[in-house]
């Protein structure tokens, strides 16, 4: 990874981090005061991997002051991975900002001031905390060091990366591969509990997809407030789905690129898709127009699997059966691979994996264009389809509806379905028993 | 001193009537575990595994239980995060305080719950009340005797909890509660609907009180409703110290209960229990739940009981 790194810096971005905008010493002051009320403060002076040192400054609220370890600790674990993703942190010292908990929403903050809201009830297992502390500094990169008109395109890629963060952390505190545990709120959103269960994954609820999957078809030129959490989510798993489909390696090194090479200018979402192809050396129009440029939804299928005996196969000796797959795009945009067009009867790009496997334990894999609204692949082999699936390692994360992506011809385990159906029933013969208070 | 005596001898009530634990277990499995079965049914296949962090054992996939939500088919809509161990049951008590209801689709079974618990109630009532077996047959007497003035009563109770929830609730939680947290620290707030909590909670459960004794009054006193509601609010008035400390003691067996309930989510594997795991503890909480209930019952019985008998001497 760091030699790719060191490619791109030669080709992609010769210039030198220039022109980062300057950094107000008294910005952070200046919001206390409009804010008001009482503050607690601490400092940590922090020395990142890389050998530099940031001065860090924890404003909280009084009742927030046993927060203060958490949030340096995944402010140290942010500015060092960020640093080494991107470019080096331009400042020596780091604010940051815990507004009132009643305060409607967290601006973007400054140069060298993050804010965010935390909670008195913080649990140790829930990263909400340290979620915000990552987004709020991801955004010192972008948006802040790189100025960014497209604000869709700020927020995905910080909330991209802070959960590339977090998954850092919560693998250190309590080593396991996981985002954080699912968090719930009782008492008014007073109480939480994190629900230790419920462990989340960086590439679903990390990047809030089940913000995205409420909201599919965003307008992401739309500029109202509302639109925002679905337009971050929506351009966060565009991210993904590239991180997924080109390798952290190549992506890492367009962030790296544009970073760089857009350090206090401006960067536009055409600017940064093209420094973001030129780093992976692939051609990516295919993708970004698609997902970024217009509100299209992305929706394969297997619409149909079926396995029959065939007396008149070519399987050699011994029984034959004919397999039959029916894809479909049920969504207008396509995830094709390339935007080269299909040539006559042959497809043009094998974006789209499909998986089929039979009964005696083969495997196939098959690819398609996905340009088409429909395609049937037909298998002939000695023993019968047991499984299908499309898209099997989840590259494309903007699919809307993932539980037709697979269809299967053998009786499911029962082990998953029943432990959910026996949770849920508790839960019902429990909910029975709370309305009994009032029966 | 009498409050104690008077709960523990509850208590005994109960401890000699299994049987009345074991209707009420029996109706929630007959009201719960059909649309149980029907969920699993509905369920789809689980979700892309690669998608999820390898771990030992497999957690749930909660981007799948998601995807369920929003695309499922059918019961599958229903399944969501707030089935997890005991954030499932302090979930519900929560929403019973937070006046949020259930999903439209979810009254059906609770209403079904209640007809079939106020058809029971008569003869679980009798049975506790005389302390020892009385018989099926006497239990379905007592029951059919009693079910349709319970039914208006419990139709009269539900008016007045929505009229509680419709005003005092809204009045309390609404601009009273943003009145007093305005520009406050998020502690003080805490205190602030800890207390609103109080109040609201108090009146609930004093009406809860009245009811419950109006039902004696109704399955013991043969009382029509409109009696049976005026022997409901003297009783309570009467004895309220007795009426707070059962509400007091049932409430710490809650807490215990979901301590305990919480605490086997951190022995070694409870975090993803296993089948037998989860069927196990869930029904141990249930089970708890209706326990604790029976015994709440039993005491009031007591009470009204000894109650009764003094006025019949004097």
């Amino acid at each position: 990874m760091v030699l790719a790194a060191t490619v791109v810096w030669i080709v992609a971005a010769p210039a030198a981090a220039q022109g980062v905008p300057a950094l107000d010493p008294s910005a952070a002051d200046q919001l206390r005061a409009a804010l008001g009320g009482k503050w607690v403060e601490r400092q940590f002076p922090l020395t990142l991997t890389s050998g530099a040192t940031c001065e860090l400054r924890v404003w909280l609220q009084p009742d927030h002051a046993a927060h203060a370890d958490r949030i340096a600790d995944a402010a140290r674990e942010a500015l060092d991975q960020y640093s080494a993703w991107f470019t080096p942190y331009p400042y020596d010292r780091l604010t940051i900002v815990d507004v009132p908990w009643q305060s409607p929403e967290v601006a973007a903050g400054t140069a060298g001031v993050v804010l965010i809201r935390a909670r008195w009830l913080q649990p140790e297992r829930s990263l909400t905390l340290e979620a915000q502390v990552a987004r709020g500094i991801a955004r010192q990169w972008w948006g802040t060091l790189v100025t960014m008109p497209d604000r869709y395109l700020a927020d995905g890629l910080a909330e991209y990366a802070h959960s590339r963060t977090l998954e850092r952390i919560f693998d250190r505190r309590h080593q396991r591969i996981n985002y954080s545990l699912l968090e719930t709120r009782w008492f008014g959103g007073l109480v939480p509990w994190a629900i230790r269960a419920a462990r989340l994954d960086r590439q679903t609820t990390g990047i809030n997809r089940p913000v995205f999957r409420r909201n599919p078809a965003i307008d992401l030129s739309d500029r109202s407030a509302a639109a925002r959490p679905a337009q971050m989510a929506k351009s966060a798993a565009a991210i993904t789905t590239l991180e997924r489909y080109l390798g952290w390696p190549a992506l890492q090194r367009g962030l790296s690129a544009a970073a760089r090479r857009y350090a206090g200018q401006s960067m536009t979402a055409a600017m940064f898709f093209e420094i973001l192809g030129d780093a992976a050396d692939r051609e990516l129009s295919w993708f970004v127009d698609q997902a970024f440029g217009q509100s299209s939804t992305y929706d394969y299928a297997i619409a149909d699997l079926t396995s029959v005996a065939d007396a008149t196969g070519t399987c050699g000796a011994g029984p034959c059966y004919r397999t039959t797959v029916v894809l479909k795009r049920l969504g207008e945009a396509v995830f094709a691979g390339t935007s080269l067009p299909p040539v006559g009867p042959f497809e043009s790009g094998r974006a789209l994996e499909i998986e089929v496997r039979f009964a005696d334990g083969q495997r196939s894999e098959d690819h398609w264009d996905g340009r088409a609204a429909e395609k049937t692949l037909v298998y002939h082999g000695p023993a019968p389809a047991t499984a299908a699936r499309i898209d099997p390692a989840g590259i494309l994360l903007l699919d809307v509806n993932r539980l037709n992506n697979s269809r299967t011809l053998a009786p499911a385990s029962p082990a998953a379905s029943l432990s959910w159906s026996v949770r849920w029933t508790t839960w019902l013969q429990d909910l029975l028993l709370s309305s009994a208070v009032f029966f | 001193m009498l409050t104690l005596r008077t709960w523990f001898s509850g208590v005994w009530r109960v401890v000699c009537a299994p049987s009345a634990l074991l209707v009420l277990y029996a109706l929630t499995l007959v009201v719960a575990v059909p649309l149980g079965a029907w969920m699993q049914r509905s369920l789809p296949a689980p979700g892309v595994p690669d998608l999820v962090a390898a771990n030992d054992p497999p957690a749930p996939d909660i981007d799948w239980l998601d995807e369920v939500f929003v695309h499922g088919p059918g019961p599958a809509r229903f399944l969501t995060p707030a089935v997890f161990g005991v954030a499932a049951p302090i979930g519900n008590l929560d929403a019973v305080l937070d006046g949020s209801r259930p999903p439209l689709p979810l009254l059906t079974p609770i209403i079904v719950f209640f007809v079939c618990w106020t058809a029971v109630w008569g003869g679980v009532i009798a049975r506790l009340a005389n302390g020892a077996r009385i018989g099926a047959r006497a239990a379905i007497a007592a029951s059919r005797q009693s079910v349709v003035p319970l039914l208006v009563l419990g139709a009269a109770g539900g008016i007045a909890y929505l009229v509680l929830y419709l005003t005092l609730h809204t009045a309390l939680f609404g601009p009273l509660y943003d009145w007093l947290i305005a520009g406050a620290l998020e502690r003080t707030a805490f205190s602030w609907r800890l207390t609103l909590t109080a109040i609201f909670g108090g009146v609930l459960l004093t009406l809860g009180q009245v009811l419950d004794f109006a039902k004696l009054a109704i399955i013991l006193g043969r009382a029509t409703v409109p009696q049976a509601l005026n022997d409901g609010v003297r009783l309570v008035r009467q004895q309220w110290l007795a009426a707070v400390a059962f509400l007091l003691f049932n409430g710490v067996g809650l807490a215990v209960l979901f301590a305990g309930y919480a605490a086997s989510e951190f022995i070694p594997g409870g975090s993803v229990p296993s089948l037998w795991r989860l069927v196990v503890g869930g029904q141990a909480l249930i089970l708890g739940r209706l326990l604790l209930r029976l015994v709440l019952s039993g005491a009031q019985v007591d009470l009204y009981l000894r109650v009764r008998a003094q006025r019949e001497t004097t």
